[in-house]
């Protein structure tokens, strides 16, 4: 973890796999722990937490199905002025169409659709783009 | 006297568990429940309150569990997280309008009976 007056950040390279994308989630409650200004701190860190676990999830079984060693990098970066959360994601696998993703009918519960939901509900940004060296998003929560 | 005694015991099963039910292990609560609706229970009880974690993939678990157990004439209760941000996230995707939840496995049960 780097730190200086108005940033820190952290890095993390991970395999691709359910289980161990849990190591981003206590990244992000390491970070946030000691934030001072956060609103009902327990309530928004987990909300982030859900939503990164929600991306992630998604680039393991959609970006990387049928691809084996597969990588996730993650880039968290945490600004004090204005107090912002930004998460970076980087996958090799294949390319995702985040506007082709319906919005779940809430009225009529399904298993399906929760996922991008719940991130874009819980947080400020989630962008998505394709670059030559594979897939982008940037997640971003105000604190 | 000729009496006719039958005992009709309908059975309601209770699955609980304090770990996450995330896109890891939500595979293995399908499977568990999977199995408990093949032994012909369709009353069910997922306590949730010790459950620290919920995504979405723990969510469509629940959804999957409750379409099958509707299927064969019968419901899944759940038992509301003590992790507010869980409760939140329950109600936001407003699973508290198809879910009965309830505080305690003890109160679902009891709805079953009534």
């Amino acid at each position: 973890m780097e730190t200086n007056e108005t940033v820190t950040s952290m890095q993390l390279k991970l395999p691709a796999d359910l289980e161990q994308i849990r190591l981003v989630g206590t990244c992000i409650s390491l970070m946030l722990t000691d934030v001072c200004s956060i609103a009902e701190a327990e309530v928004t860190i987990y909300n982030v937490q859900l939503a990164v676990q929600e991306i992630c999830v998604n680039i393991v079984t959609h970006a990387y199905e049928g691809i084996f060693n597969g990588q996730i990098q993650v880039i968290l970066t945490l600004t004090k002025q204005p107090s912002t959360l930004i998460i970076e994601l980087y996958d090799t696998g294949q390319p995702f169409e985040l506007e082709a993703v319906p919005l779940p009918n809430l009225d009529e519960i399904g298993e399906h659709g929760y996922g991008l939901f719940l991130a874009r509900e819980l947080l400020d940004e989630v962008h998505y783009e394709t670059r030559q060296s594979g897939n982008y998003w940037r997640l971003r929560k105000h604190l | 006297m000729n009496l006719t005694i039958t005992d009709h015991v309908v059975r309601t099963v209770v699955v609980a568990t304090n770990d996450r039910v995330d896109a890891f292990n939500a595979p293995q609560l399908r499977e568990r429940v999977n199995a408990i609706l093949f032994d012909g229970v369709n009353r069910l009880v997922i306590d949730l309150s010790g459950v620290p974690f919920l995504d979405s993939a723990g969510m469509a678990a629940l959804v999957s569990a409750l379409k099958h157990a509707r299927q064969q004439g019968g419901d899944v209760k759940l038992v509301w997280p003590r992790e507010e941000a869980a409760r939140r996230i329950l109600r936001l995707t407003r699973f508290n309008r198809v879910f009965d939840l309830t505080e305690t496995a003890n109160e679902a049960i009891a709805r079953f009976e009534h």
